[in-house]
């Protein structure tokens, strides 16, 4: 049994699906990005940050967050060459 | 055990040794330095601006009875009792619960398996504890997937969803998914292939390592189980640092254990009397410090689930009450105002922002029938009433704001002893046509019948208290009343929040009821049974009480009664709050109705424990009721949904709200709402119709 679900997972299967595995992989370093720093700033605002800069903190951070995950990504393509097929 | 390995297993746990001792310990010990400072963090945390913050509350005694709480609070964790009563989210949470239990477990035994050198060759154990963390994955990934298609796709109105929840979902499945992807990059990076076995102690990884990329070097590689470690470690640290600095909903992982802990086990809907009544300089709550630190420990337990809410009777006819706001709101105060303690400064008791009326609208605690289904629904035993109740007080008591219409209720009760101001004397007038005596005639009694006020004054309820009395007669029970000498029994004054009228009412009766000895009291009035039962001893009267439901039971068991019939109809029982919620009375008026040949049974929906209130309970029947549905009316609905001819009750609010409800509603023909009592009694005199 366990052998046919070896066999069953072909080659080819495994060739589409490792572009799901790069989508996954960037999803996945987007998705900390932005909770790091929704994390941050929940917990800014349950500190006592006054609401009215709230607005200039979340420009901030997006900006930031836009900008490290840039880096990552260009870092990721440099770095792992192998994953863009 | 798994002592002969063949060769190629070998060579793979050889290998996955290799990376475990050449990358996952070092990054191991270094987030375990991380997550020593934060444990660190989270005592200091937890002592700033929690435990400090409660201390700043009134002192309440929550302790004793250890093994009692301990089973409550295991009954709940890991039973989740509460929480099936919603199969859906309490599927939910028990899939995350369990799920995530079982993670922790897998990965703790797999540390003691590495570290006691369990591994190589891997024992039983190790591959247990394998799947035990893997399958505890795909249990959170259910439990979360219900959970986000919940919140976020078919959402009740009950939730309301903030920024916090969409940072729990990310962080969770980030954690999960990077779990699964490093142990399958791993195996994947094993020269060969994999055990065959491998499904069964790795069923995700395995098939994930079959579409995982291998780089061409082994640095490369190296380098890759580098990365995909950081970014499962990474965000583990950071939703554990973000629970343990923010006020995170997350925080009800150790909120919510103290809260079932520290529990009160007291009689459940006793409200407890104002400490010190003579010497108090203030009544009630109108700062949030007023609260008792167990208030306030309920506050921060509160995790926003809104169950409460959907079965709070003012809610759901539209009145601008929900209890989960109520606490909310009240949280969110305490936060504002505990923010100093941080820092290490100093809260001020005093704020000009009063809880009483504005924090909470008075509208709200106006709205509250104090019918305890909050209490009664809450998964972590969070009650809302006992802080409406100090919102009341302080606003009664202290500001003198109350609706209107209160002020010739107040008066009438504390110069009448009732609250309609019928002459004191005319209480009994309903008696002297049935012979019945009072103590002062007859003190030699068995028991002290005490009808109420409703009974006394009410011509509606008046008939109830004849069926109560023929009934006495013939089982042959010698009973007496307190005729004029009876006075209100003070619940209504009581929940209003009038603390001050409620002692005066309840001392004289008391001092009453000793001057005549008395010992055992029936009652027909769920309002007087609770609070004669459970809160007369708080002023020194203690005495056995039965409620009619009960009494008639007993003698329905003991077969004191040669049961008639009455013409087949069908009957739906409408729980009284102050019945059931408050006393656990739900059986005894169902076994009565159910031994009256001719009674066909039928269950509302909202029965038993989730019964819907009839609107008149927490001294609503005396105000107005301008906002919103009318409760009675909504469920007098749900009765007619069932085709009920009769909705038989056991109480004379719920008689009459309902009653007042049918009027209303113009279904007088269609159905009729009676007590209990009359039931019984019409059934016990049937005579069939000559032919």
């Amino acid at each position: 049994m366990l052998q046919v679900i070896h066999v069953l997972i072909s080659e080819e299967w495994k060739m589409s699906l490792r572009v799901a595995a790069i989508a996954i992989e960037v999803i996945i370093l987007t998705a900390m990005i932005y909770s790091f720093f929704l994390g941050l700033r929940l917990t800014l605002s349950d500190l006592g940050l006054q609401p009215k800069y709230e607005g200039f903190l979340k420009l901030v951070l997006t900006t930031l967050g836009i900008f490290i995950l840039t880096f990552f990504i260009a870092h990721l393509i440099l770095f792992y060459p192998g994953i863009i097929p | 055990m798994r002592k002969n390995l063949d060769p190629s297993s070998l060579h793979f746990w050889t290998a996955q040794k290799a990376f475990i001792d050449g990358i996952f310990l070092p990054i191991l010990i270094g987030f375990g330095v991380i997550f020593l400072g934060l444990i660190a963090l989270f005592i200091f945390i937890f002592w700033r601006t929690h435990y400090r913050l409660w201390l700043l509350g009134k002192p309440e005694r929550c302790s004793g009875q250890v093994l009692e709480r301990i089973k409550t609070l295991l009954a709940v964790t890991f039973g989740h009792a509460r929480f099936w009563r919603e199969p859906l989210p309490g599927t939910m949470h028990f899939l995350i619960f369990t799920g995530t239990f079982l993670v922790f477990l897998g990965k703790g035994i797999r540390l003691f398996s590495f570290l006691t050198g369990l591994t190589i060759p891997p024992q039983s154990i190790y591959l247990a504890a394998s799947f035990l963390s893997e399958s505890g994955g795909i249990l959170v990934l259910l439990g979360g997937g219900i959970a986000i298609v919940r919140r976020y796709i078919f959402r009740p109105s009950r939730l309301d969803s903030k920024p916090d929840d969409r940072l729990k979902y990310i962080l969770g499945f980030i954690i999960l998914m990077t779990g699964y992807l490093v142990k399958s990059y791993r195996m994947a990076l094993t020269e060969g292939t994999l055990p065959l076995d491998s499904y069964l102690w790795a069923p995700v990884s395995t098939v994930l390592a079959n579409f995982m990329l291998i780089q061409s070097s082994e640095p490369l590689n190296d380098l890759l189980i580098w990365h995909r470690v950081l970014i499962h470690a990474i965000p583990a640290t950071i939703l554990a640092g973000y629970m343990v600095v923010s006020h995170s909903s997350l925080q009800h992982l150790f909120l919510s254990p103290l809260n079932i802990y520290f529990r009160s086990l007291k009689q459940r809907g006793a409200l407890d009397p104002i400490p010190d009544f003579e010497e108090a300089e203030t009544y009630g709550a109108k700062e949030i410090f007023e609260l008792t630190w167990k208030q306030l420990l309920d506050l921060e337990a509160c995790t926003n689930c809104g169950r409460c809410q959907d079965h709070c009777p003012a809610h759901l006819s539209q009145k601008p009450l929900s209890p989960k706001k109520v606490i909310q709101d009240l949280k969110a105060n305490l936060h504002k105002r505990g923010r100093s303690l941080l820092w290490g400064g100093s809260v001020k008791k005093e704020s000009d922002n009063s809880i009483s009326g504005e924090v909470v609208s008075e509208d709200s605690l106006w709205a509250c029938t104090f019918c305890l289904n909050c209490s009664e629904q809450c998964p972590v035993f969070i009650p809302a009433y006992d802080k409406i109740i100090e919102m009341r007080r302080y606003l009664v008591l202290m500001e003198t704001r109350y609706p209107s219409e209160l002020r010739e209720v107040f008066r009438n009760m504390e110069r009448r002893s009732n609250p309609w101001g019928v002459e004191r004397k005319m209480r009994s007038d309903w008696a002297k046509d049935w012979g019945v005596k009072t103590l002062a005639e007859d003190p030699e009694i068995e028991l002290l019948y005490y009808p109420g006020c409703f009974k006394g004054y009410d011509d509606r309820n008046k008939k109830v208290a004849i069926a109560m009395v023929k009934i006495l007669r013939r089982v042959g029970v010698k009973f007496g009343i307190l005729g004029s000498e009876e006075g209100c029994c003070g619940d209504p004054a009581r929940r209003i929040g009038n603390e001050y009228l409620y002692k005066m009412l309840v001392e004289a009766n008391i001092e009453t009821m000793k001057r005549y000895r008395v010992k055992k009291i029936l009652t027909t009035c769920p309002h007087c049974y609770n609070t004669l039962k459970n809160e007369y001893p708080q002023f020194g009267g203690d005495f056995e009480v039965l409620h009619q439901t009960e009494f008639l039971n007993d003698l329905i068991r003991e077969k004191r009664l040669n049961m008639g019939r009455i013409d087949p109809t069908t009957v739906t029982y409408h729980d009284s709050c102050y019945l059931g919620r408050y006393n656990n009375i739900y059986e005894p008026p169902r076994k009565i109705l159910s031994s009256i040949p001719g009674i066909q049974l039928k269950e509302m929906e909202r029965s038993h424990y989730r019964s819907f209130c009839c609107g008149g309970g927490g001294g609503r029947m005396w105000m107005e009721e301008h906002l919103g549905k009318r409760i009675s009316e909504m469920r007098i609905e749900q009765a007619m949904k069932l085709g009920a001819k009769v909705i038989a009750t056991a109480c004379p609010y719920c008689l009459t709200m309902l009653s007042d409800g049918v009027k209303d509603k113009g279904m007088e023909e269609q159905v009729k709402v009676l007590d209990i009592a009359e039931l019984l009694e019409k059934s016990l005199s049937y005579e069939p119709k000559k032919i």
